[in-house]
């Protein structure tokens, strides 16, 4: 075997290669399948998406009740720094 | 009221993606209904990457700069990384069990995507133990931030690098890709996404910029006290 027939037996094997049409990653259409399989499959999407909303939803609780402390913080530190006008108290009487 | 229109966008451009996500998107012939755990599971690792990717880039704008808005704004950046990542990490497992027949296995991306997770929590916790010396704690985290985000790379090449039984969803060489019109809803979910990832980082962003100032009132209060004890 010449050297030219070892190197035209790669290329080909490498165009192959190249040339194979890939599997999609998700192939669409109703699929034949048994209705247990379907009532499984909606118990897990059910789940998946209830778990994206609870996550969202407590971290929006969270966020607003760290925010409602830190302004309840503010507001106290606001006074006693008496920057909050006629309201603040006497800063030499201590906390 | 202004300040809340990007949160109210997010409220209508959710209900619109899972509309696009339950009745537009054609069904998969092989998963099922299942499938469907796609359009939210994808736009949400979408999202933690682009939080972990922006506070590693304000983390290295702040080891620059030394401004302290920059380490808020990559703290605010990292904590919705962590949030998407976990509604990854946990959406991720239960699309895997009806289809794979396991919640969790060894491979490369969900291992990746664990460790992320992991890094980035720890990265809080760290922020959360800040100890007096509040510059040195930020320098860290920083630095922290910028090596945990090099993880993000590997997961998106993990299914390149490595072969796993995550489907190929974009084209990449070795395969993959999607049906245009399953190609068309994922886009309205990631763009809702990106609508939500914007409105909670502008809240998040104005909770840290509340924390910048209490902390300012907090040390102004204390030289004062401190001036006070002085001169008793």
């Amino acid at each position: 075997m010449t050297l030219f027939e070892v190197a035209s037996m790669v290329g080909h094997g490498l165009a192959a290669v190249q040339a194979a049409v890939p599997d999609p990653a998700f192939v669409t259409g109703e699929a034949p399948v048994r209705p247990d399989q379907v009532a499984r499959g909606l118990h897990f999407l059910n789940a998946a998406y209830t778990a994206v909303w609870v996550i969202l939803a407590a971290y929006l609780l969270l966020i607003s009740t760290r925010q409602r402390r830190l302004e309840r913080q503010m507001q106290r530190l606001r006074q006693r720094l008496g920057l909050d006008g006629p309201s603040a108290p006497d800063r030499s009487s201590g906390r | 009221m202004l300040q809340r229109l990007p949160l109210a966008l997010a409220a209508i451009a959710l209900p619109l993606a899972l509309r696009q996500a339950f009745l537009v998107a054609p069904a998969e012939q092989k998963m099922g209904v299942v499938q469907r755990i796609f359009y939210f599971h994808v736009p949400s690792a979408m999202m933690a990457f682009l939080g972990v990717g922006l506070c590693a880039v304000l983390s290295a704008l702040y080891l620059w700069r030394r401004d302290r808005r920059l380490d808020v704004a990559a703290e605010a950046a990292a904590e919705l990384g962590v949030l998407f990542c976990t509604i990854v990490l946990i959406t991720g497992p239960l699309w895997a069990r009806p289809v794979w027949g396991v919640y969790w296995t060894g491979e490369v991306r969900l291992t990746s995507t664990l460790i992320l997770w992991l890094l980035f929590v720890g990265y809080l916790l760290l922020r959360g133990q800040a100890g007096a010396d509040r510059d040195a704690t930020a320098r860290f985290a920083a630095i922290v931030a910028i090596v945990g985000a090099l993880d993000v790379p590997i997961i998106y090449k993990s299914v390149e690098w490595w072969r796993g039984l995550h489907p190929k969803v974009l084209k990449v060489s070795g395969g993959g890709g999607l049906d245009p019109a399953m190609g068309r809803s994922l886009l309205v979910c990631s763009l809702a996404f990106l609508l939500l990832f914007a409105a909670l980082f502008l809240e998040r962003l104005r909770l840290g910029r509340l924390a910048l100032e209490v902390s300012a009132l907090e040390d102004r209060a204390a030289r004062i006290e401190e001036g006070g004890g002085a001169h008793a």
